[in-house]
């Protein structure tokens, strides 16, 4: 019997990802939209996020999630795009994430989870990794004209190097670009005290906030 | 009383006088005016810095840990240390995961920097003597296992693999077992499993009791019978499903984070002693007259239940403010 989008959804919660593929595949096939597809994904995420919300979250089911949702992205959304770049071309258009772990920290697991949601969601992320130096991730943001650099930190002492990245922005006059911090160590700090644009308390805050923006330009 | 009959009287559950026990570790370094890769490498330094930080705020106990990477260093993983931050592993070594077989447990008197932490013991019960508790910190099974996979790989390894993840798991508590062991050994009053990835924000509820749960049980249940006076669970983050099991796992003395809520925390497990949940960055943050007033708010709500220690959710920051961990000790003492 021929599986529909709630399958999908129901299996990337799940982190079931082999069976997640191959209902996205069987969808493609029998006739549903890349589109259709992805606004699946996203109804997952969505799930994902209500259960955040009620405390019921955990690192372990939202990376199962995440790897779930990025082997559809990779193995089936990301290459049907490829055969029909045309048709597809808005995807991937929602803006440049500059995405690493700052310097002092080479915890990378949240970072990756983030990197695949927004991926997920269609934005372009250019990930630097671990221990990256705040001129770093200021240098690539212009270069790439990215509109947000996400700064993962796990760790207290990180704070004075997460503080750094506004001011360099400021002295490049790229104050445009929008800083976000996520995190454990950063979860208890004001973003006035990071110096920051947004504090993310888990990812897809940092979702919702993005699709404000997104409102705010629409507007 | 001295703070260590205090400790005992929180212990007895029979203290008239509140305990204030703020996770004071890197943070002595500052006072004791060090580098923290100095302080993080020698037993003596840690222990000077540690005797310094207590006298100059008074607190009830001094604490023996280094960072998170002794256990791991101790194994063979490369680590790299900042001149002024905590360590980091720059690869986990159980990359291949087939080269468990060939490792052995570490030898706390040899490998690594454990025998400069248990130095660091022998030279504070020399100068507290039977007075100050030391406290021990260790990491847990959970912890040790991420440091030496990587996170990532050791939470797939439990969905994909479980039966090596209990490999790993059974590997790293043997780890956790004997350095505790030796901990005691050497003077420690109580040690402390400190186990963040264990924390219900890592995993669920049920992934804690079938694999962590037995292990925890068992090495509690060591310590105790070589005299540890108590033992101390200190799992950060998200801990209120798993805090009814604490107690089954043979712990005395539950450290609860911020992100739990004190009131409950006291209900769910009241045969425990809880002590906590100051956020830690409020040490950096906030004014000493909220600091006391937070203590103070805790303490209100420990009213009639004895079996409490103040202090902060997690390890206060390495830029906490002198005068919030006073503002802390005196209004814990007022």
């Amino acid at each position: 019997m021929m599986r529909g989008v709630e399958a999908l959804i129901e299996n990337v919660i799940q982190g079931n990802c082999e069976e997640s593929v191959i209902i996205a595949r069987e969808l493609l096939s029998s006739g549903y939209s890349i589109k259709q597809v992805v606004e699946g994904l996203t109804k997952a995420l969505d799930s994902l996020d209500t259960k955040c919300n009620m405390n019921q979250f955990n690192l372990l089911e939202i990376l199962l999630a995440g790897r779930a949702l990025k082997e559809v992205v990779d193995g089936v959304v990301c290459k049907e795009i490829e055969k029909t770049p045309l048709e597809h071309g808005l995807f991937g258009q929602k803006g440049t994430f500059i995405l690493g772990s700052i310097q002092g920290d080479i915890h990378d697991l949240g970072k990756n989870i983030v990197a695949t949601l927004l991926r997920t969601i269609g934005y372009k992320v250019i990930d630097l990794g671990k221990d990256v130096p705040p001129a770093q991730f200021v240098e690539t943001a212009i270069r790439e004209k990215a509109d947000y650099i996400g700064i993962s930190s796990l760790i207290f002492s990180t704070v004075p190097n997460i503080r750094e990245v506004k001011r360099i922005l400021i002295e490049e006059n790229a104050q445009q670009i929008k800083v976000i911090a996520g995190g454990a160590a950063v979860k208890q700090v004001d973003k006035e005290d990071l110096n920051v644009d947004m504090v993310a308390h888990d990812a897809f805050e940092l979702l919702r906030f993005l699709q404000s923006l997104e409102g705010e330009v629409a507007r | 009383m001295n703070p260590l009959q205090r400790l005992m009287a929180v212990l007895d559950n029979s203290s008239q006088e509140k305990l204030c026990m703020p996770l004071v570790f890197g943070y002595s370094a500052r006072i004791g005016e060090v580098k923290l890769k100095t302080y993080l490498r020698s037993g003596e330094c840690i222990a000077q810095c540690q005797i310094k930080a207590q006298e100059k705020f008074g607190y009830d106990a001094v604490f023996v840990f280094a960072d998170n990477c002794v256990e791991a260093e101790a194994i063979g993983s490369q680590v790299h240390f900042p001149e002024n931050a905590y360590p980091y592993i720059t690869r986990p070594f159980l990359e291949e995961f087939g080269k468990l077989k060939n490792v052995s447990i570490p030898d706390p008197y040899q490998d690594g920097r454990m025998p400069e932490i248990l130095k660091a013991v022998h030279y504070l019960r020399s100068y507290g003597g039977e007075g100050l508790p030391v406290v021990g910190v260790l990491l847990g099974p959970m912890s040790i296992a991420g440091q030496l996979l990587g996170l990532e790989r050791l939470l797939f390894l439990l969905i994909d693999t479980p039966h090596e993840f209990e490999k790993v798991i059974k590997y790293t508590s043997e780890i956790c077992l004997e350095f505790g062991l030796a901990l005691i050994k050497a003077g420690v009053h109580i040690p402390v499993l400190q186990d963040p990835s264990a924390s219900q924000s890592v995993i669920p509820k049920d992934v804690f009791v079938k694999y962590l749960f037995p292990s925890i049980h068992t090495i509690f249940a060591q310590f105790k019978s070589v005299g540890a006076l108590a033992t101390w669970l200190m799992i950060t983050g998200n801990t209120r499903d798993i805090l009814p099991y604490y107690s089954q796992c043979g712990t005395n003395i539950a450290n609860i984070d911020y992100e739990v809520n004190f009131k409950e925390a006291l209900s769910l497990a009241p045969e425990l002693v809880i002590a906590g949940n100051i956020k830690p960055y409020s040490f950096v943050k906030n004014t000493p007259q909220e600091i006391a007033t937070q203590a103070k708010e805790l303490m209100n709500l420990a009213v009639g239940n004895k079996r409490f220690i103040v202090g902060s959710g997690c390890e206060v920051p390495l830029d906490t403010k002198p005068e919030n961990l006073l503002a802390l000790v005196r209004a814990a003492r007022e």
